[in-house]
């Protein structure tokens, strides 16, 4: 019974986390009225991360994981047992992460998505629209808000790869012990993963996105963020100036003069 | 029998919370999104209290918390239970509540 329950729950989480962020893109692109709201995509967010990492949690071996990210020392007596204590504490980690650094994942894509639209209208061979229709539109859409979300999802991000690396880098086998309480010593390297998903990841999503406004307000008044605007100017990235423009816009605004002066000049 | 009247409440919480969310997407009344999460909240939060009551509390609160200790009595129990699994499923309800109602409206 317990195999069966097992095998249900890893195919209909697996089947869940592919179907989920497809169905999302796939309504977004064709209606715009079925648009979803930034906390609509945040459970998506939520169930995006859920779900794998329950999925793989019951595929490597969920009752050594429960015991891991619970502390428990029983072995669970049945099925609804073990998916409750682990579901709710693994699989409520992953939710808060997903939820936390979904507005960062959509502004990520957005960005490509602006990106090749671009270059793609670079390319086309007529489009020969006036410059000055061109440029405020360029640049209107390289104003990608960043609000506080943003900011704290990528605090959040700052803090899990931050406690991720200094707990392997030291005992992890120790720290998801302590975090947890437990007294199980994980036998591969994806159980100790998981584990660690379950205590110190989501510690230190919390901790990062509690302090990413702050520190940004500090960052600000030390002066700091001009070293940081630098470093992203490097990668183009334009988070703190909007109005500037990427490199494939101006491409795009200068094919457009080009053309438009040729057909001018002849 | 603490027990049973914690399980029929939760139970009871968990449709009328149902009821409440359909009867307001019927007469289209405006909700906004921190109500949703917040019918949300409670009904994850009921129903994973309503499923550790249905699975076995004692065990699951053993499981939960990483405890070898064996509840002295019902309100132990079902302190511990609410603080534990109701928290937690209040938090996944009122993430993934606003989510699920942009579902159930596409419908």
């Amino acid at each position: 019974m317990s195999i069966r329950y097992t095998k249900f729950f890893t195919v209909v989480a697996t089947c869940s986390a592919f179907a989920t962020p497809l169905n999302a893109q796939n309504i977004d692109s064709t209606n715009v009225s079925t648009k979803m709201s930034d906390a609509a995509m945040q459970g998506v967010g939520c169930l995006a991360l859920a779900t794998p990492a329950l999925a793989a949690a019951y595929a490597v071996g969920p009752t050594e994981i429960m015991m891991l990210v619970t502390g428990a020392v029983i072995v669970p007596s049945s099925a609804s047992q073990l998916l409750i204590s682990l579901g709710g504490i693994l699989g409520g980690a992953a939710c808060g992460v997903g939820a936390a650094i979904t507005p960062n994942v959509l502004w990520i894509l957005e960005s490509l998505q602006q990106e090749k639209s671009s270059v793609q209208n670079t390319l086309a061979p007529n489009n020969l629209q006036p410059v000055a229709e061109i440029a405020p539109t360029a640049v209107a859409e390289s104003t990608i808000s960043t609000n506080e979300d943003m900011v704290q999802g990528w605090g959040c991000l700052a803090g899990v790869i931050g406690i991720s690396a200094l707990t392997l880098a030291t005992a992890p086998v120790e720290i998801v012990g302590l975090s947890a309480g437990g007294v199980t010593v994980p036998t591969n390297s994806p159980i100790l993963f998981l584990g660690m998903a379950g205590t110190v990841v989501p510690a230190g999503c919390t901790i990062g996105a509690a302090a990413s406004l702050p520190m940004l307000v500090l960052s600000r008044n030390l002066g700091l963020d001009a070293i940081g605007q630098a470093i992203a100017s490097l990668f183009n990235w334009n988070y703190h100036e909007p109005a500037q423009l990427s490199n494939s816009k101006a491409k795009y605004i200068e094919a457009n003069v080009s053309a438009i002066e040729q057909i001018k000049g002849s | 029998m603490i027990t049973r009247h914690i399980f029929k409440i939760s139970l009871c919480a968990l449709i009328g919370s149902w009821l409440a969310v359909n009867d307001v997407h019927a007469t289209e009344a405006a909700l906004t999104e921190d109500q949703i999460s917040s019918f949300g909240c409670i009904l994850g939060g009921t129903g994973l209290v309503a499923a550790a009551y249905l699975a076995g509390p004692s065990e699951a609160i053993m499981l939960w918390g990483g405890g070898l200790l064996t509840p002295s009595g019902s309100g132990v129990l079902a302190l511990s239970i609410i603080g534990g699994m109701g928290a937690a499923g209040c938090s996944i309800g009122a993430i993934l509540a606003p989510t699920v109602s942009w579902a159930y409206q596409q419908l």
